[in-house]
Parts: C-alpha cells; structure tokens; sequence
C-alpha cells in the first residue's frame, strides 16, 4: 500500500474517532454538570470557585448553560477536525478547503480561550449567589494552560498559512503537464 | 505568452482525436485541453516526447515562437 493509500486509510479511521468524540463531548458537558449537582467532589473541584456541597437547581442550569459556549466552540472545532480527515480520506491534500479547515480551527481554538476566560469569570458568580451576600465570589484568573492553549492557536494558524503556501506550489504544479 | 501551441492543427493533420491521444499518453483529457489552449504553466520534456513520438513530429510543429503575440493572462 503507497503513501497516499494509507493516509487516505489512517484518515477515515481517525475520522471516525473524531466524530465520536463529536457526540461524546456534550454528553460529557452535561454528565459533569450533573456530577456537580449531586455533590461530586471530583467536579466540584473542576470549578473556578471553591463549592462545599451540591449545586442548587438554578444555579446548576445556569451554570450548564454558561458552560455550553465553550462547549460548542469545542464541537466546532472537532467538526473542521472532521472535514479536514475527511478531505484527507478523498486525497485531497493540499487544497483551498483544507486551509480553510486549517484556519478555522485555529481561530476557534483562540475563541475558545477568550470564550473559556469569560465564562469562568461568569460561573463565579452564577455558582455563589444563592450563598447570599458576602459569599459570591467572582474570579478572575489567568494560568500556565491560558497561554498554551493561545500558542496552539497561533500555531495552527502558522500551520495554515504553510498549508496555503503549499496549496500554490500544487496549484502551480498542476500546470504543468 | 510568446509560445504558441499548435497542437490541435497537428491533430487535425494527423487526424488524431484528442481523446485518443491523452489516452496514449497517459494524460487526462483535461490535461491535453489545458495544453491545446496554452493554458499550462509548462510541458515537461517526457509529456513532449511522448506527443512527438505518437504524432510523428517534431517539438517546432507543436510549439511555435511568436514574439509579438499577447498573453492571454
């Protein structure tokens, strides 16, 4: 089996593990949140401020709610990660809809950053205020993980500009016969 | 572009379709139409070979060079 054979082959497999991760994502969203509704120490701990016990229903579907911007900004981008193996499994390569892929996932990747940096700042208050006053509490915070996640960003948005680079050269190629 | 293509009068001479010859050569039809019509960038050597060699000619009678001919870019 030549290169191109396997890549269209490793590019339909991974293809459909992203489109499960697709379907896995938000059931795993509303799982966490239901965690934290009932209690579970191992979700409370995953939120930007410190709960001691289970969350009340309001502030629970708030809070899901909040959190499902960040979400969908992860399904996009595992959705451009699914055009981009599928385009792979057709052998499409170096073409204008790969870049595209390409470009949206790194500004998504960017917005989700922005996005996730927001909505902590949101759940502070969400997940306090039927603490009553003088126990909300807003958080604003900025960690090691803020700035990979923007240097992935960045990078694949390199990578496409590359990848476009590339597109010409083939482009280029393709006329000569 | 100041090269001029003249295949398609050299297929009319050797009465040649053009589907015939892309398939004797190895190129897509729509490889040959970007030829015919100068819209390829430019021919590989083995592509010319190949052309000369089924219609029998000679690299000046497909490819001409006019200098005062405008580009179609």
């Amino acid at each position: 089996m030549d290169g191109s054979e396997r890549l269209k082959r490793n590019s339909r497999r991974l293809r459909w593990v992203f489109m499960a991760l697709l379907v896995i994502t938000p059931l795993l969203n509303a799982l966490f949140w239901i965690g934290a509704g009932q209690g579970e120490a191992n979700c409370l701990n995953q939120l930007p401020v410190k709960l001691a016990g289970p969350l009340p229903p309001t502030a629970l579907l708030a809070g899901f709610a909040v959190s499902l911007i960040t979400t969908a900004i992860v399904m996009y981008v595992l959705y451009q990660i699914i055009r981009l193996f599928g385009f792979y499994a057709q052998g499409k390569v170096f073409d204008r809809e790969n870049v595209a892929c390409f470009r949206s996932i790194g500004w998504s990747i960017i917005a989700w950053e922005i996005a996730d940096f927001l909505v902590d700042i949101a759940l502070g208050p969400i997940l306090t205020y039927h603490l009553g006053e003088g126990k909300r509490t807003l958080v604003i915070g900025v960690d090691n993980q803020d700035f990979y996640v923007l240097l992935a960003g960045f990078s694949v948005l390199t990578i496409a500009w590359v990848m476009d680079e590339a597109r010409k050269i083939k482009e280029e190629q393709e006329l000569f016969v | 572009m100041a090269i001029i293509i003249n295949l398609d009068v050299m297929l009319a001479k050797r009465k040649v379709k053009s589907k015939d010859l892309a398939a004797a050569i190895g190129l897509t039809e729509q490889s040959l139409s970007l030829i015919k019509t100068g819209k390829v960038k430019g021919v590989r050597l083995a592509t010319l070979e190949a052309i000369c060699k089924h219609l029998d000619c000679q690299p000046g009678d497909i490819l001409e060079y006019r200098p005062d001919a405008e580009s179609d870019d």
